[in-house]
């Protein structure tokens, strides 16, 4: 039984390369399916790679004037398409001005996602010296009518756990009601796609997409970027129960440090990622044995996986052969700023259905990355504590602990 | 690190926290190349290779937190401290070089550095790298008048016990310059920086008893004029990095709200053993109007290398 000053999801919404919303999403992340498909849509031909997990944005949601949502940029409607899902998720969409509902949101690239997309169609939003256009935060807060405060932050890759635990702290202190937090990205652009192939981080396999991404395998060559977001619809346990509403999971903790090593390259040096997933489980006051599932951040780089895997090593000690791990940008592709909030998302997933995604791909496991792998099929089995990591450029380790709502 | 549920304070309360360093820089671009090239001496982790790639915000936080680390008034272990920045359009030169670039030599001329040196985060990772601080670290807020979103998110990172202080950097280009096809900022744009170490004043005593000033973070009804009594609002034509730059330190008060957060700040409360420190954070001119104001040289007391 959660107490009642828990902090618990009553709300969902999600968008990526697999779906629209929990359902669809979590029944292709639990089928393995790949949505890594070859992009057909910018010139990118003479790319290093060609493939990414692109999203469709929807259209406009009924609630919102067609004018004024097409006057949006990508990124909003992304923010905005996956906040009103999640109100209407918790049935809140008709009362989301009476509770104080805040909005905390993991953008990790925002403004260089709007000038990416501008200076494509040859607007001037990237050189006038009076950027016309509010940040995403503030339109987003607008459009929803919300009475709450309203908080942006940027951890690259590990930008949606942050949101969750500035969101928590708002609900434990009483300045919200509810909160709505979680991250989005855009990121799949000519430009981010040139610059993380020139980096050589990202996948060659263009003949093959849905076989690129191949987090913890002998074979893997990099990473795919990918696209979407998810946002969650927060409150305290004991409103969440008077109100009546159903409940995901329980954030029980998030787990936060720096490496301080170097913009760029990962540190070699596992022990401050490391300390933010010991963390994260003894704030929770979980024991490595009692972790069911752990989604790796893995992205499917030959050194980012070793490296990571060294860490569960060492947090795991023992019980690394019996705790189950995947790595499901596989299948949705490195949604780079909102990787840790669809990887919460499928951390939910495994939690509700009771059954693990896999890593796909994952054909020839890497000895360097002994693990207890979830390979390829999905697994079925009860999980009460899963464990999110997200680790990003600049040396960002996070950790999310999710228990069950029956744990 | 966050826990969930620590010991829960009273609902709707404020967060004291209590500024116990401030440093500020107000640099034009030849000073700013001047950094990037000789690096600074005090953070000899951050070599030129490493700096090369900075964008000019980055450089200006660092000078600024030069003078901050000086100003700081006991032992100097920042291992578990948070890093927070608030930038303004970080990265939209190096942007502009990108697009330029893509457009004459394809994707293949694209840098590798721009993404991790140009987003929001970078600012606060390079700082936690100087200081060899391990504790959170992240951006927030991203566009004019964002500020508050760093004083938010630091007031939230120093509930946590495991956090004992956290380093806050605002960064600014004023004016923001129109680009031409150099991609470069205007010669008449200076940049400007501020960086603050923030203790929790509940959980730190020992250093909020030394404090220079004082901000209080909490929602608009929260935050009245008894607790702030004679605070006058920041105009809304001037962004706080530029109150900053120019009145930090100097005895005044302010309030502001931006995105549903209320904040204030009081520099008149200065204990007589802090009045002496006030001369290493004073700044001349106010910012009433950009150009009374001459931009500030690179403090001589911060050694180039």
């Amino acid at each position: 039984m959660i107490d009642d000053q828990a902090i618990v999801i009553t709300g969902i919404g999600a968008l990526s390369a697999l779906g629209t919303g929990f359902a669809e999403i979590s029944e292709n992340l639990l089928a393995g399916k790949s949505g890594i498909r070859a992009v057909d849509d910018l010139d990118v031909v003479e790319h290093p790679c060609r493939i990414a997990g692109r999203l469709t944005l929807p259209a406009c949601p009924p609630q919102f004037d067609v004018a004024s949502y097409d006057g949006f940029l990508p990124l909003d409607r992304c923010v905005l398409s996956c906040c009103v899902q999640a109100l209407h998720d918790a049935g809140l969409w008709g009362q989301r001005q009476s509770p104080r509902v805040g909005i905390v949101l993991g953008l990790a690239a925002e403004w260089m996602s709007h000038w990416d997309f501008h200076a494509r169609r040859g607007g001037s939003l990237l050189c006038d010296s009076t950027p016309r256009r509010r940040a995403t935060i503030d339109t987003t807060r607008e459009t929803l009518e919300l009475t709450g405060p309203s908080l942006s932050v940027a951890a690259a890759c590990a930008s949606g756990n942050h949101a969750l635990a500035h969101a928590g702290h708002w609900l434990r202190r009483g300045w919200v009601d509810v909160c709505l937090a979680g991250a989005c990205d855009m990121g799949v652009t000519p430009y981010s796609l040139a610059s993380f192939g020139n980096l050589r981080a990202l996948s060659r396999r263009n003949e093959q997409p849905s076989a690129a991404v191949r987090p913890f395998d002998r074979d893997r060559d990099g990473m795919v970027l990918g696209e979407g977001g998810a946002v969650f619809v927060l409150e305290c346990a004991d409103r969440a129960r008077a109100e009546g509403r159903e409940v995901y999971a329980e954030v029980a903790s998030v787990g936060m440090t720096s490496d301080a090593h170097h913009l760029v390259t990962p540190s070699p040096d596992p022990s401050h990622a490391t300390a933010a997933v010991r963390q994260a489980l003894a704030a929770a006051r979980v024991a490595p044995d009692e972790i069911d599932y752990v989604n790796a951040h893995a992205t499917g780089t030959p050194v980012g996986d070793a490296c990571e895997a060294r860490v569960l090593q060492a947090v795991l000690g023992q019980h690394t052969r019996r705790v189950p791990v995947s790595s499901t940008k596989s299948m949705t592709g490195h949604l780079l700023g909102a990787a840790a909030a669809i990887e919460a998302l499928a951390c939910l997933t495994a939690i509700r259905y009771r059954a693990i995604p896999p890593t796909i791909n994952l054909d020839h496991p890497d000895p360097q990355c002994d693990l207890h792998h979830v390979a390829n099929t999905a697994r079925q089995g009860v999980v009460r504590i899963a464990v999110s990591n997200a680790f990003g450029f600049g040396g960002h380790n996070t950790s999310l602990v999710l228990r069950s709502a029956a744990a | 690190m966050m826990i969930t549920r620590p010991s829960a304070p009273a609902a709707g309360e404020n967060i004291e926290l209590a500024i116990v360093a401030q440093g500020t820089a107000c640099m034009a671009l030849p000073e700013l190349a001047d950094v990037r090239r000789r690096s600074i001496e005090k953070f000899a982790v951050l070599r030129p290779q490493l700096l090369k790639h900075s964008d000019e915000q980055t450089l200006a936080s660092l000078v600024a937190l030069s003078q901050a680390v000086d100003d700081f008034p006991l032992a100097r272990d920042f291992s578990r401290w948070a890093v927070v920045s608030s930038s303004r359009h970080l990265g939209r030169a190096a942007f502009a070089g990108v697009v330029e670039k893509y457009r004459v030599d394809g994707p293949w001329g694209v840098s590798v550095q721009v993404i991790p040196n140009a987003t929001p985060h970078a600012i606060a990772s390079t700082i936690s790298l100087a200081l060899d601080s391990h504790g959170p670290c992240a951006g927030a807020g991203t566009g004019a008048d964002d500020e508050a979103h760093a004083l938010c998110a630091a007031a939230n990172l120093l509930q946590d016990a495991e956090c004992p202080g956290a380093w806050i950097a605002f960064t600014a280009w004023s004016p923001e310059s129109a680009f031409d096809g150099t991609a470069r900022p205007g010669s008449e744009a200076v940049c400007l920086a501020v960086v603050l170490a923030v203790v929790n004043c509940r959980e730190a005593r020992a250093l909020s008893a030394r404090a220079i000033g004082r901000i209080e973070v909490g929602l608009p009804r929260t935050i009245r004029t008894p607790s702030m009594p004679a605070a006058p609002e920041k105009p809304a034509s001037l962004g706080l990095t530029e109150y900053l730059v120019a009145h930090a330190g100097q005895g005044e008060r302010l309030c502001l709200t931006s995105g549903g957060i209320r904040i204030a700040i009081d520099w008149t409360g200065m204990s007589a053993a802090t009045s002496h420190r006030r001369g290493t954070a004073a700044h001349d001119g106010s910012f009433d109007s950009r150009h009374s104001m001459e931009p500030r040289a690179v403090p001589t007391a911060f050694p180039i290398r």
